[in-house]
């Protein structure tokens, strides 16, 4: 069977190339050739308005991020919000949760591939005594709550701008996954990279609804089966990605800048608080589950886990 | 249902028969969309439908483009323009054909500022075109200078197109912008000369110089000078802003129309009646402009959705033609190509597959898309098709496209020329970046 | 047909009335996004504490002044078009031609309306937002895209039943 998988992303985001095309590759391989799949990008559908047309069925599957359509539900950004590696996902409860609310959009979920790495902060400039105080920092609504915790003024600006206002100095730092500097080029107008990474970067596989019931049983079961074991792998060749990123931003001078003092224990429950407060506004009863669901197992990235 | 190559060719070869028809060229774009999502996707479609159009009408960046159309606007209604025109006389002197320097200078000064040179050849063509075609000066030439111009400015930092090739292609972005500036001032000096020489045949292109003071005095000069501090006003409450990070290029259009109201205030036209006229004009300017660019968008990713873009574009990479042959198809390709795809759509699309080609034939990577930047512009202003076309028409309400479209096509030639010299001296690409 | 033009006529005024005030708030819109930016960089560079939502007002203003100005210019045939035909051929045949594009014009923005109007009701059912950091219903904004391009349409059926009307328009005369 054809697939047409829809990306988030262009090439330029490693991601793409170096996970999502070897799992549709080994879909490929352990069905002898069943499961066929092409990609688009977003120069098919921009990337904020991908979920309705793999709801309708033009596209058959989606690989994004859940803040990318958080204004179609929020249940994705869940995923980014909580501490825990795929298998704890499943265990905990949250992955068939995550699954349900998505079908009632119409959506299975496939796979969520994990960047451990998460998420930082870019600067111009090392974090000073006072951490980001008085400085601006681009991100999306997300990232505000820990931007402003740790003192500094987050701006809304598309990613489009991130390279021209650090050049300029419009923001002094911006917040992104830790894979992305090396992509965006950002080491040619910035020197600094904050460490503690926040959070993990979520990359959901979706699948239109209609299109997986449509599936035999034996073509279901080996996309599972192929979709849980590529979920760990994924961890790994994550981490591969960001450590030749961090190779490379080093051999062309970006440096870490650490975190350190009272701010430190802060993060981890920072961004967990923003990302589900945040994706609240949007479905609040989905939300509150998957908290107690996220509390139960321990995985709210609050310190003393 | 219709496929890879041939539907782009179907979908090509519609639009531009709609559009030869005289269809609006938003209608046509429309129709040609509605058509293909009748009969390619059926009611899945609606919803990427409207979304495109809201998409494109709320991209953040594209606020240049009402922006300096108003700013021009203000500047247009206050009487800056004449004054401009008459201090460049004074200081310049008796040269024949001077203003048209004043426009090519303008036209790459704005548009790379703006990053939107839709926006700044629809404000020069309001402005600036109908002063020099009232002094006598020939609009063809007049208007190919606003194109040719406007063309430049991804060459010019700021600049997107710059940043995303940069992104895509996996080069240095400011080592792309330096490499930029011999280029930009070759294209510059040779629009130049060609516009001299044209007048220098035909003295008839530029008006004669009675009623000139021979030779100004020293106060002339100083006051010249000084009439031109409030323009200097607005270029400089937009450049600096921008070099200084005060604002986003975006955000310093805005404060260009405060600029330019300033300059309003200090030649004493200033009032509620100039603001509501030039307020109007504008919105109804940039709606034309932009209403093209959101149909245009969503007929883009349906090119991109029957995969024939991409398809057009692997074949041709693979072609096994010598080196000079195949930088002349992986040129042409765009070239053509980016008269119908929107510029970012396209790089989307090739650059992913011409990577790997650009290193097996052994092409020096800022070289090869320095051109193929150059390249994507001169799309932009090539007939039949183009936004900086439509955008030159949208502003110049007397004129009919015919004249703009014969205006283009000598600078699309000198353009075309100028790659070919860059192609055969790849030093002048490189060699600054080299200095780095 | 002239008693038809006739029974028309208040109707068509009241169109004219409403675009009218259209072409007004676009201008409007773009007077608002030079007030909301330089409000923006004061308050950031300035007093470094940046809005969350400028930007976003700011595109939405950028749809609303399009969509609203588009049908007055519409009607004072503003739209570019490539007439190297038309206005090639004979007077009346060109003239024609001219008529039957403002026609396919018509039918093509009615079509999108078709469109429009179902895609609006959807999020208005199920209730989506934009996409931005200040959240509004992303309806309204869908609505207005429909309504710009069905009352074009209508201006284009006008255009087809007397093309004069518009050649001599010019928004600015
Ligand atoms: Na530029
Ligand atoms: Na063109």
């Amino acid at each position: 069977e054809d697939f047409r998988m829809l990306t988030g992303w262009d090439t330029s985001y490693a991601p793409v190339t170096a996970v999502l095309d070897p799992f549709m590759q080994r879909l490929q391989e352990e069905s002898d050739g069943n499961v066929n799949i092409t990609r688009s990008g977003p120069e098919t559908i921009p990337p904020f308005e991908q979920l309705d047309p793999v709801s309708r069925g033009l596209f058959d599957m989606l690989f994004t991020n859940g803040a990318y359509h958080y204004n179609e539900t929020s249940i994705g950004m869940t995923l980014d919000a909580v501490s825990a590696d795929p298998t704890q996902l499943r265990e905990s409860g949250i992955w068939g949760y995550v699954d349900e609310q998505y079908q009632t959009l119409g959506l299975k979920l496939v796979a969520v591939l994990y960047d451990m790495n998460g998420y930082n902060i870019i600067l111009k400039e090392p974090l000073g005594d006072n951490a980001l105080e008085g400085r601006r920092v681009r991100g999306t609504p997300i990232y505000h709550p820990l931007i402003e915790k740790l003192g500094g003024a987050p701006v809304v600006l598309p990613a489009s701008e991130i390279y021209p206002s650090l050049e300029r100095g419009v923001v002094e730092g911006a917040a992104w996954p830790t894979v992305g500097a090396v992509g965006f080029r950002w080491f040619e107008v910035a020197d600094y990279m904050m460490r503690p990474s926040f959070g993990q970067v979520g990359h959901v596989v979706l699948m239109n609804l209609d299109r997986w019931n449509a599936l035999d049983d034996e073509t279901k079961e080996l996309i599972e089966r192929v979709a849980g074991e590529f979920e760990m792998e994924a961890i790994d060749i994550f981490n591969d990605v960001v450590a030749k990123e961090e190779e490379t931003l080093a051999s062309e001078g970006m440096q870490v800048t650490e975190l350190e003092g009272e701010f430190l224990p802060l993060i981890g429950e920072t961004w967990y608080e923003g990302a589900m407060t945040l994706a609240a506004e949007q479905n609040a009863e989905a939300i509150a589950e998957v908290r107690r669901l996220a509390e139960e197992a321990g995985l709210t990235g609050a310190e003393g886990e | 249902m219709l496929e890879g190559i041939p539907a782009v060719a179907t979908g090509i070869g519609l639009l531009l028969g709609l559009m030869m028809l005289g269809l609006p060229v938003f209608i046509a774009f429309l129709l040609v969309n509605l058509i293909a999502i009748g009969i390619m996707l059926g009611p899945a479609g609606y919803g990427m439908f409207v979304n495109s159009i809201y998409e494109t009408t709320t991209t953040g960046s594209l606020v240049t483009i009402p922006m300096f159309i108003l700013m021009g606007e203000i500047l247009f209604r206050s009487n800056a323009v004449n004054v401009l025109f008459h201090s460049i006389d004074t200081i310049v002197g008796k040269v024949r054909g001077r203003q048209y320097v004043l426009i090519v200078l303008l036209a790459t000064i704005f548009s790379t500022l703006s990053g939107a040179a839709m926006g700044v050849a629809a404000m020069l063509s309001r402005s600036l075109l109908p002063a020099m075609i009232a002094r006598g000066y020939d609009p063809k030439l007049s208007i190919g200078n606003i194109l040719a111009g406007a063309s430049l400015a991804p060459l010019i930092p700021p600049s997107v197109l710059a940043i995303i090739v940069g992104t895509l292609a996996g080069v240095s972005i400011s080592g792309l912008l330096i490499a930029g500036i011999l280029p930009g001032l070759f294209f510059a000096s040779l629009f130049l000369a060609y516009t001299f020489i044209r007048v220098w045949l035909n003295p008839k292109l530029a008006p004669a110089d009675d009623g000139l003071v021979s030779t100004p005095s020293t106060r002339d000069v100083v006051m010249a000078l000084v009439r031109l501090i409030p323009f200097s006003i607005v270029i400089l409450s937009v450049m600096g802003l921008i070099l200084m990070g005060i604002a986003t290029p975006t955000e310093a259009g805005a404060m260009g129309v405060l600029g330019a109201l300033i300059t309003a205030a200090i030649y004493r036209k200033f009032s509620l009646g100039l603001i509501v006229e030039s307020v109007l004009a504008s919105a109804s300017i940039s709606a034309m402009i932009l209403i093209i660019m959101a149909t245009s968008k969503l007929f883009s990713q349906l090119l991109a959705f029957t995969g024939g873009a991409t398809a057009l574009t692997q074949m041709v990479a693979g072609l096994d033609l010598s080196p000079w042959l195949m930088l002349l198809v992986l040129m042409g390709l765009p070239f053509i190509l980016c008269m119908f795809i929107d510029q970012i759509a396209l790089m989307l699309i090739m650059v992913p597959i011409y990577i790997p080609i650009v290193s097996s034939l052994g092409f020096d990577p800022l070289w090869f898309w320095l051109l193929f930047l150059v390249n994507i512009t001169v799309g932009g202003m090539t007939p039949p098709f183009g936004y900086t076309l439509f955008a030159v028409k949208s502003g110049w309400k007397e004129g009919a496209l015919s004249t703009v479209f014969s205006a283009a096509w000598p600078f699309v030639l000198l353009f075309v020329f100028g790659m070919v010299v860059l192609a055969v001296f790849p030093a002048m690409v490189t060699f600054l970046p080299s200095l780095l | 047909m002239s008693n038809l033009t006739k029974a028309l006529q208040p109707l068509l005024r009241l169109q004219d009335a409403i675009s009218l005030v259209g072409q007004w708030l676009g201008g409007l819109s773009l007077a608002l996004i030079v007030v909301i930016y330089a409000y923006e960089v004061f308050v950031r560079y300035l007093m470094g504490a940046p809005t969350s939502w400028a930007s976003d007002f700011v595109s939405f203003l950028l749809l609303i002044s399009v969509f609203t100005v588009l049908p007055w210019l519409t009607r004072e045939g503003g739209n570019v078009a490539v007439t190297l035909l038309p206005d090639y051929m004979p007077a009346r045949g060109g003239q024609l031609l001219l008529r039957c594009g403002f026609v396919v014009a018509g039918i093509a923005c009615l079509w999108v309306t078709y469109i429009g109007v179902q895609e609006t009701l959807l999020l208005f059912q199920r209730n989506t937002m934009t996409l931005t950091t200040v959240r509004i219903p992303k309806w309204p904004l869908l609505a207005l895209i429909t309504f710009g391009l069905f009352n074009s349409g209508l201006y284009f059926f006008r255009l087809a039943a007397r093309p004069n009307q518009a050649a001599h328009g010019g928004i600015h005369a």
